[in-house]
């Protein structure tokens, strides 16, 4: 099941009533959509308001959403669309607008500039995270920083991982899903997710 | 399970796995927050996210007020099994009365209807209220109108 079969069918679920399932995606999406709002909007607080707004939005519309387009592509739209709204709402211009592809390739119009998100507290955060990340990566064992590299930044799939290292898909999958928990234990801590207290 | 979670991430687990495991993220929150993590450690390696940003805990609140959505099933497409056996059982059918007719003798065979040229009394005028729309109604019928009767002494063939 490929990554846009797996939203359809969380989608599904949310129109049939499980609004848990719409947690989900806002889980999976919000970093990604609050990047692509943020070169529209440069206060972090409004950000974090507009997509939110964008999220309900995106919520009461899911009963007309027939899964033509992704479910990511329909969300962005969604999110330029209140961006630009929220702008007009406050008097602002959007900032310099540009056509930039989404992962479909098809273009959006949006602002290109500005793609920072700065407030001290936030971009201190956001080092953290990363350089936590980085840290937990380059510490991996080979074989689990190979297959989590090729996975998160090649985009390969498990099979096409499989072939690169030589072994079985199984393998594969236990040193994604070992890279993955190694990393998120030294995550935990500075997210305050650990087991007994998470967000 | 949280290999599972992970996989399924990944668009790398068999049909039949993902409702139960999407069922477990659904039900436990230790799973879905497991979600985030990995979904988070992804951005951060690819650099693509404000990875500060969190608004479920707000969306989710804003979302209790909100009425559930429901949307209409689609209507189920016919499987392909069913269209094809409901054709097979036509061609059957067919078959079926074509084979009983063609075991008649020929000689037994009877006319059950007949063409019969329409009198040209049928095309004459009609008068009264409903003339108009009867007249209306032979224009877009045409002229070959047929009159099919029973033939006399026809039999109906067994």
């Amino acid at each position: 099941m490929s990554e846009r079969e797996l939203d359809q069918q969380l989608v599904e679920r949310v129109q049939r009533g499980e609004k848990r399932a719409f947690d989900l995606l806002v889980a999976k999406y919000q970093k990604r959509l609050g990047r692509l709002l943020s070169r529209f909007i440069k206060d972090s607080a409004d950000v974090e308001d507009v997509t939110q707004e964008a999220f309900v939005k995106a919520y009461r519309a899911l009963p007309s959403f027939r899964g033509e387009s992704a479910f990511y592509t329909w969300l962005y739209r969604i999110g330029i669309n209140t961006a630009k709204n929220f702008l007009v709402a406050n008097g602002r211009k959007p900032m310099v607008h540009a056509g930039v592809e989404d992962e479909d390739g098809e273009t959006l119009d949006l602002s290109s500039q500005v793609p920072d998100f700065h407030t001290p507290e936030a971009d201190l955060m956001n080092q953290q995270i990363l350089a936590t990340v980085n840290q937990a990566v380059e510490a991996l064992p080979e074989d689990l920083r190979t297959a989590i590299t090729l996975r998160e930044m090649d985009g390969l799939s498990y099979d096409e991982i499989a072939q690169v290292m030589g072994c079985p898909i199984g393998t594969v999958r236990s040193r994604i899903f070992r890279a993955r928990e190694a990393i998120a234990t030294q995550l935990r801590p500075l997210l305050d997710t650990s087991k007994d207290k998470r967000w | 399970m949280n290999e599972k979670i992970s996989a399924l991430m990944d668009g790398e687990l068999s049909p039949n796995e993902v409702d139960d495991v999407s069922d477990a993220l659904l039900a436990e929150e230790s799973l879905s927050a497991c979600w985030s993590e990995y979904h988070l450690i992804g951005e951060a390696m690819r650099r693509n996210g404000v990875l500060t940003l969190d608004v479920r805990e707000k969306v989710s609140a804003r979302l209790r007020d909100e009425p559930t959505v429901l949307s209409p099933r689609a209507p189920l497409r016919q499987r392909p099994v069913r269209r094809y056996a409901a054709m097979a059982a036509t061609v059957a059918f067919a078959a079926a009365v074509g084979w009983v007719g063609f075991g008649q003798d020929p000689a037994s065979q009877v006319v059950v209807a007949q063409a019969v040229p329409v009198s040209q009394d049928v095309f004459a005028p009609v008068s009264g209220v409903e003339a108009p729309y009867l007249a209306a109604h032979q224009e877009a019928a045409g002229g070959g109108l047929v009159r099919v009767s029973m033939a006399a002494g026809a039999k109906v063939a067994h």
